[in-house]
């Protein structure tokens, strides 16, 4: 008996599981506007799909971080994928907004290149959706990284960071502060490169040239090892974050000082200078 | 029976008697759940029968970054 993937019943089964996972955690309100926070590659572009098929109010927002060889490809597949949704697509570079490229971040401080990638996008993530007139970010964190982050935080030590990520990021609101969520969040990273397949996504499956995170790398391969011996391990882990996220939340909600806004850039942050203005002050 | 197999990095021929496409990623020690199988050029799910002369090209399933 031929065991090819049912296109129709796996799209219509992951799709299913977006929308409950979407309902279930509050991610998105009535007249939410969405913003797809897309790389290009397999995660986010599936994303991208199924709230288009939604009919939501959204627009992608690409962030170029500045990697020759890597970046300027993906850029390619978004633009591809968002015009013929018909998606408005506005791209962001680190260069204009924050002054400095992942590149020229790399040539002194390559270790540390992830660290400062991660926080200035995100900075300009929140800061794109937000002049762009956004409700909510759309991420394309999936089951694998979901897990893998938990995972890392108590491995780390680091349990306040469990209270600050889950389906709808966030512990106190802020008028500049536009929330993440992750629709992707029940579906596997093989989920969603099948999906990308079956529905003939072109997306791009290139590696960034300055991914150096040997603590992530180990935890996805351990995790994979346990799902292969007890299938069903990834969503148990999930499962029992998700009902202790209340909790978590609850008691850093008090711990935690008030989001006021960066004396130097003005976007929210908890101590008076972000850490986005932190950084590009040592990189000086 | 032999089988034509496609990796990331190699591409070689095995003899086996692996009868799934399962057993066969076994045997090669790779792991089904972050891998894809592609046999003669279709996605394929891990209970697919394997025969003399196919091709199997197994992709990892990675993030970028």
């Amino acid at each position: 008996m031929k065991e090819e993937y049912c296109g129709e019943c796996f799209i219509n089964l992951y799709e299913k599981r977006v929308r409950k996972s979407i309902r279930k955690h509050g991610m998105i309100q009535r007249n939410d506007k969405i913003a797809l926070a897309v790389s290009g590659g397999k995660d986010s572009l599936s994303m991208a799909n199924v709230l288009h098929k939604l009919n939501l109010d959204v627009v992608a927002i690409t962030i170029d971080e500045g990697i020759c060889g890597y970046r300027d490809n993906s850029i390619e597949k978004v633009r591809n994928f968002m015009q013929e949704k018909e998606i408005p697509l506005h791209i962001y570079s680190f260069k204009e907004e924050i002054g400095v490229t992942v590149d020229e971040v790399a040539e002194e401080h390559e270790e540390q290149s992830c660290s400062y990638c991660g926080v200035f996008r995100r900075k300009l993530m929140n800061k794109a959706a937000r002049e762009l007139g956004c409700d909510k970010i759309a991420t394309g964190h999936n089951l694998d990284d979901e897990v893998q982050t938990v995972l890392m935080n108590l491995i780390r030590s680091e349990p306040q960071r469990l209270a600050r990520m889950g389906p709808v990021t966030g512990l106190k609101d802020h008028g500049k502060f536009v929330p993440r969520i992750k629709p992707l969040r029940r579906c596997s990273e093989k989920e969603d490169a099948v999906y990308a397949l079956v529905n003939g996504i072109d997306f791009d499956d290139g590696k960034c040239l300055y991914i150096n995170s040997s603590s992530r790398l180990l935890t996805r391969e351990c995790l994979n090892k346990m799902e292969l011996e007890n299938p069903g391990t990834k969503f148990s882990i999930l499962s029992s974050y998700d009902k202790m996220l209340p909790a978590l939340r609850e008691y850093y909600r008090g711990k935690s000082g008030d989001i006021g806004e960066c004396g130097k850039c003005g976007e929210p942050t908890s101590s008076d200078e972000c850490k986005a203005c932190r950084m590009i002050r040592n990189l000086i | 029976m032999k089988i034509k197999i496609k990796l990331p990095e190699d591409e070689k021929e095995v003899e086996t008697n692996a009868s799934k496409v399962n057993d066969l990623l076994k045997e090669l020690g790779i792991n089904p759940v972050s891998h894809l199988a592609i046999l003669n050029g279709e996605l394929v799910t891990e209970d697919e029968e394997l025969k003399e002369g196919d091709e199997l090209d197994i992709k990892e399933v990675v993030s970028g970054g």
